[in-house]
């Protein structure tokens, strides 16, 4: 096993040094001037120079290249023209929010969608199984903006049972002494139940909103993956030992269908790691996502490509991650060893 | 950046008992501006109440956790102040809570540095921060506006002033410095950290110095270090702007001893380190800088007029969509937005809970047209393209009422306005169809660029385009990243394109030198006429009334007679405050100030 | 004596007129192993799948009746198969598709002991290792904690016997149940088969398209063909003594000896009449009809019109 995870990290360095690569050459062909925004209205020739020097915009690309990757290595991605700060810093700040946000909507679309999933193949063209498709046609073709939004006036501004979008806690709430980053799970460590209360009802709303739009996959794959399970062999052979039908969708069904499903969460996980911009801004998320558009609206390179590249190595630690899990569900599959016949 | 986490609650307690304190104190005694001789005693009483209250609440803490170990904060505060009213022993009756002033307005504020340029909301992090020599003088107005005046300035980090003529043909201004303010970590205000500040402005990499020869200053040396608590400025000119630049926060006193200790040899003025801290000795500080999330600013207790701050802090929390913003103002979880787009106003101005305060400015919104790309260079073309444009349909349907017609470069509120010129500007597609073809060309299509951020922008794109359509040019519309536009505008790629513009001390020769005249970078029209440039130069430098009218008309006629732009709007300031909120201010630089906002009592 | 009796069974696609099996009748003496045989699409494994009541959606009962020991297993008003499941027990023919390939076989034999006898987990344990003993499998410990496809062809198949055995079923249904192994292991499993129906005196359908492997199994066949029944009998009659067309041409494939005359074209199952009409060499008018199975020996009947003009015109091999 360690050898494998030996072998694993090998190739993802090569994948982080292929996405510095292409990251940084990509960025330096996006038009715009980030210099141009930094120096303002009262800006002459002469600052802009100044600035792009001082950002190290003036320097040949190779050499901006070596100095970057030189950096990138010690763990310092520059620094952002937007803010003056470190974008280390700036991204390591606001990962938690994005992280805490994607893991409960996550969870959510898990929640709802697997039973919805199940109980349509389990029950396949009943009312169970349209109502589920219906459910899942309307999750995928609706806007995160739109559904943020109708659910802030609904829910906030009409019946008032959450509180207003304004971001992971109330404006004069103090935040939890960070140990995890989650509010979640620091405010629970720190025994503050009503803060914790607090950080959940905040979330509600944003994580509502992306989980019913991610559920929509895991719905229609649960469903797939189940149907396929329950019209195979293996069922029907447990179905003619007189195994009772529920037991069948558990125990048999279940195990097997998680195969694909592990993978389609995998994928929506993948998804929100860069932070939803969409959710983040309407809700005042303080996430990456919002961080990452920031940055592109002005230009602003170091923090774009140290987005990128934060966010592509969590994907990598996500896709070991669901690798283990893989293992651990499907005992044909053996890390790194061949399978015995 | 984030290593220290101030416990908010803590200081809110102390800074909560030091304004009841304060009130205690101050009860009975000068209600009036402040005079030097109570600015000492205030001063020290202020850092020995401190003392008192910080450790009052300290026992007070600890006697709450002794009784109720498991009582919230809030409910530790209530029994708080029911102690205080139980205990007080001074003739005051009503002891009420200062209100925090929760504010989102119309950007992120992304650094606060004093001399870089930053964004709107950052302005207004630093205009709390940093406290300038002299403001202006304060007038209610009848809707409860508090309208900075033009004319009378007063005392601020100075506490007397004296500006006097010089046989050179400038001024000569002695300051003197308010003593017992302090910087926030308690070092006192004097002279040199005035000094400090011109210096760096004039030396340092910011942008600020550009400003300077505007009103004279030059050098480091016309700014003079009299005494400990004296200060001098001398200008090698007279200029009308010379009061209205000293009212500006971007000559706030520094913290002379703070900067120079985090300063390093590649950056000896300390930009890197204020990129993210406050260090001014303004009526608040930043004890919490989350640049695009939060920005919380607390009194500062050293601050000259400190006891009169009618709040407890503000709470800046950005929303970044206004749909959002405006329900949250509508339902009371912050008490002031900025940013709210005109569209949204129209609607919230039905609503009772909120008030919103539109003043006209003397900023202008305007559509370029690059002089230096055919055939823009016929001024013909230009002048069928500015007649074109409809103007009022732009102010009644893309700003919904909230602007006033622009009528050129010297806007249709700024001083010297001559509204005979300005009123020229209006659509007429007949006289736009006529000089089009008294210039020859055809088939013109041209690309009209405008900003993403800016939705009025767009908007008013698509009716200009419509409008063009109509005598037969063919606009094509882009919208462009801020970013994107800015090197486009810079490097003469766009047409046409609309931009905006607001002169801090709105004043019209200002806006014309830094607009258009010959070789300015923000000249983005690269408009140069010998004789306009001559006419914006002598108004510069002159305080005469009648002959700065006579030369800024005969500027605006070259400017209506050349085409320059088509000015499509002055924008009104807006602000929109829940009905609850009071003390909303408006002065020169048009941007947020908290030290009058309060919430009124009981509503 | 007669462990199952099936009579008449008519099974079609739901809403729709064809027949997937069409008044098809046998029955499973104790102690003996009956055949079932025909090529693919002949309906024997669909037989099977009705008797033991696991019709996949879409296919429906017409008629029919089965009876297990005297006792009425289908339901005669709604056409439903209530089975027990230690009256019948059935075994696939791909084993290792055949069996869960995340669970340890031991887990998936000792369920059924559980479910059948209500045994605790351990107990169901040690009696799981105690079948895969009696099934023939070497080291039975170890395989017991082994995955499916940790596994050869041969053992999944012993496997999957005892899986069925644990229930002692009083029928067990073997379809196909060599079809995927070597010749070597198909041996052994006969064995297998053989054993276990002298020890319980279970009755076994043995359900095939291998003519060798029924002719060394069965005791007696019915050959299947379009999901009529063509011809029955004990193993004699049918492969010394064949009386219908379509028996002669298995076993004539068997042998290679394929006549060039019959066409090779499936089944068409919107025939109507006899269905083996279409590539029959004798076919005439009245094959429009379907025949009755017609008696032409001892427990020996053809369903072929042939044998109402009183001739043998079938050739005996």
């Amino acid at each position: 096993m360690w050898r494998y995870l030996g072998r694993r990290l090998l190739v993802s360095v090569v994948t982080v040094a292929g996405i510095v690569v292409v990251v940084f050459f990509i960025m330096r062909v996006l038009p715009g001037d980030a210099a141009a925004v930094r120096a303002g209205p009262y800006a002459s020739e002469e600052k802009l120079e100044q600035i792009r020097e001082q950002f190290g915009f003036s320097d040949p690309v190779p050499v901006q290249f070596v100095n970057y990757v030189k950096d990138a290595v010690t763990g310092d991605l520059g620094t952002s023209i937007r803010t003056g700060g470190e974008v280390t810093e700036e991204l390591l700040i606001r990962l938690p929010a994005s992280l805490e946000l994607a893991f409960y909507s996550v969870l959510l679309a898990v929640v709802a969608g697997v039973p919805v999933g199940i109980a349509a193949a389990a029950r396949r063209d009943t009312w169970i199984d349209r109502a589920a498709r219906v459910v899942a046609v309307l999750g995928s073709s609706m806007a995160f903006f739109w559904l943020g939004l109708m659910l802030t006036f609904l829910f906030f501004f009409k019946l008032g049972w959450f509180p207003g979008p304004v971001g992971r806690l109330a404006i004069t709430t103090q935040p939890p002494e960070t140990i995890t980053g989650f509010f979640t799970v620091d405010a629970a460590l720190a025994g503050n139940w009503g803060l914790m209360g607090e950080a959940f009802s905040y979330l509600a709303l944003p994580a509502v909103t992306v989980g019913f739009v991610l559920s929509a996959p895991i719905i229609k794959i649960v469903r797939s993956s189940m149907i396929e399970v329950l019209d195979s062999e293996y069922v029907r052979t447990a179905r003619a030992l007189g195994v009772r039908r529920r037991e069948v969708l558990f125990r048999d069904g279940f195990r097997n269908a998680l195969i694909p499903v592990t993978t389609a969460i995998g994928i929506i996980f993948g998804y929100m790691l860069g932070g939803n911009i969409i959710v983040e801004l309407i809700f005042a998320w303080p996430g990456v996502g919002r961080y990452a558009y920031e940055a592109l609206r002005v230009n602003d390179l170091e923090a774009l490509q140290g987005f990128v590249i934060v966010v592509g190595l969590l994907y990598i630690v996500l896709n070991v991650v669901i690798d283990f899990i893989y293992s651990w569900i499907d005992p044909r599959i053996k890390l790194g060893q061949k399978v015995v016949a | 950046m984030k290593n220290i986490r101030p416990r908010l609650l803590q200081r809110r307690k102390i800074a909560i008992l030091l304004a009841l304190a304060l009130l205690v104190a101050a009860c009975g005694g000068d209600e009036e501006e402040p005079a030097a001789t109570t600015a000492a005693p205030t001063a020290t009483t202020a850092a020995a109440q401190e003392a008192t209250a910080t450790t009052a609440a300290e026992e007070m803490d600890e006697e709450i956790e002794e009784e109720a170990p498991t009582t919230t904060a809030a409910e530790a505060m209530d029994e708080e102040m029911e102690e205080e009213e139980a205990t007080t022993t001074t003739g005051a009756e009503m002891i009420f809570e200062k209100p925090v002033i929760v504010a989102s307005l119309a950007d992120t504020p992304n650094l606060i540095e004093l001399h870089t340029f930053r964004t709107t909301s950052a302005y207004a992090v630093t205009n709390a921060v940093y406290e300038p020599l002299i403001k202006q003088v304060l007038e209610e107005q009848p809707n409860g506006l508090l309208q900075g005046s033009f004319v009378d300035h007063h005392g601020a980090g100075a506490e007397s002033f004296e500006i006097l003529e010089t046989d050179a043909g400038g001024f000569l201004a002695t300051f003197n410095i308010r003593q017992g303010q302090t910087f926030p970590d308690g070092t006192p205000v004097t002279a040199s950290d005035y000094k400090y500040v011109f210096d760096r402005s004039i030396e340092g990499p910011g942008y600020i110095g550009l400003l300077l020869p505007f009103v004279g200053i030059a050098g480091t040396d016309q700014i003079r270090v009299i005494d400990e608590y004296t200060l001098e400025v001398e200008t090698t000119v007279q200029s009308p702007l010379f009061r209205r630049f000293l009212t500006f926060q971007v000559f706030g006193a520094m913290n002379q001893a703070e900067a120079d200790a985090n300063a390093t040899e590649d950056d000896p003025w300390a930009f890197a380190y204020y990129n993210d801290k406050g260090g001014g000795s303004g009526p608040y500080h930043v004890t919490r800088f989350d640049p695009d999330n939060e920005v919380v600013l607390e009194p500062n207790p050293g601050y000259w007029n400190a006891g009169t701050l009618p709040n407890a802090g503000v709470i800046i929390r950005p929303i970044p969509d206004a749909n959002e913003k405006a329900r949250l103002i509508a339902a009371g979880e912050i008490d002031v937005a900025t940013g709210i787009p005109p569209r949204l106003l129209a609607v919230l101005a039905d609503d009772p809970n909120v008030t919103i305060w539109a003043s006209q400015t003397t900023g202008v919104h305007y559509l370029a047209m690059n002089q230096t790309i055919a055939p823009l260079d016929n001024v013909h073309v230009r002048k069928a393209i500015v007649n074109a444009v409809p103007y009022q349909a732009l102010i009644d349907n893309v700003m919904y009422g909230f602007a006033s017609p622009a009528g050129g470069v010297v806007t249709s509120n700024m001083e010297t306005h001559d509204s005979s010129i300005g009123g020229q500007f209006r659509q007429d597609l007949d006289a736009a169809r006529a000089h089009l073809e008294q210039s020859g060309v055809e088939d013109l299509t041209l690309l009209l660029g405008v900003r993403e951020s800016r939705l009025g922008d767009q908007e008013a794109a698509v009716l200009i385009q419509d409008a063009l359509r109509q005598i037969g040019v063919t606009v094509d519309v882009q919208i462009l990243p801020d970013g994107d536009f800015s090197g486009r505008i810079n490097a003469n790629e766009l047409p046409l394109f609309i931009h905006d513009w607001f002169s801090w001390g709105e004043d019209p020769f200002y806006q014309m030198r830094f607009l258009t005249t010959c070789g300015q970078f923000v000249n983005y029209a690269r408009f140069c006429d010998e004789a306009y440039d001559a006419l914006v130069r002598e108004g510069t430098f002159t305080t005469d009334p009648a002959v700065r009218q006579d030369v800024s008309s005969q500027a605006q006629q070259i400017f209506l007679d050349q085409a320059v732009w088509a000015p499509l709007w002055s924008s009104d300031r807006t602000a929109v405050t829940h009905k609850c909120v009071s003390g909303v201010v408006q002065d020169y630089t048009r941007i947020p100030v908290f030290t009058q906002m309060s919430k009124i009592p009981g509503c | 004596m007669t462990l199952l009796e099936v009579a008449g069974l008519t099974v079609g696609v739901t809403r729709s007129p064809t027949s997937i099996l069409a008044n098809v009748s046998f029955s499973i003496p104790a102690g003996k192993i009956v055949g079932l045989v025909g090529e693919s699409g002949s309906g024997k494994t669909m037989a099977a799948l009705t008797i033991m009541g696991l019709l996949p959606d879409g296919i429906e009962v017409r008629s029919g009746r089965v009876r297990m020991d005297g006792r009425q297993l289908m339901d005669p008003a709604n056409l439903t198969l209530r089975r027990r499941s230690e009256d019948m027990a059935m075994i696939f023919q791909h084993p290792q598709a055949a069996l869960n390939p995340t669970m340890k076989v031991g887990r998936q034999i000792a369920r059924v002991f559980s479910l059948q006898q209500g045994s605790g987990r351990s107990e169901a344990m040690s009696q799981s290792i105690e079948m895969l003993r009696r099934v023939g499998i070497p080291g039975a410990t170890r395989v017991a904690q082994a995955h499916p496809h940790q596994l050869s062809g041969g053992m999944c198949q012993r496997v999957m016997i005892a899986m069925a055995l644990a229930c002692r079923p009083r029928i067990l249904i073997a379809d196909e149940p060599t079809t995927a192994l070597d010749v070597t292991i198909q041996a052994q499993i006969f064995d297998l088969i053989r054993d276990l129906v002298a020890e319980t005196g279970a009755g076994v359908l043995f359900i095939t398209h291998d003519l060798a492997a029924v002719a060394e199994m069965c005791d007696s066949v019915t050959v299947l063909f379009g999901g009529q029944v063509m011809e029955e009998g004990s193993r004699d009659d049918i492969f010394r003594r064949p009386q219908h067309p379509y028996t002669s041409f298995l076993l004539d494939s068997v042998q290679q000896e394929v006549d060039p005359d019959v066409v090779e074209a499936g089944v068409d199952f919107e025939l109507v009449g006899c269905r083996f009409g279409h590539r029959c060499r004798y076919a005439w008018e009245a094959c429009g009809e379907v025949p009755d199975l017609f008696s032409v020996g001892a427990g020996h009947r053809s369903a072929c019109f042939l044998h109402t003009v009183g001739e043998n015109r079938v050739g005996t091999s």
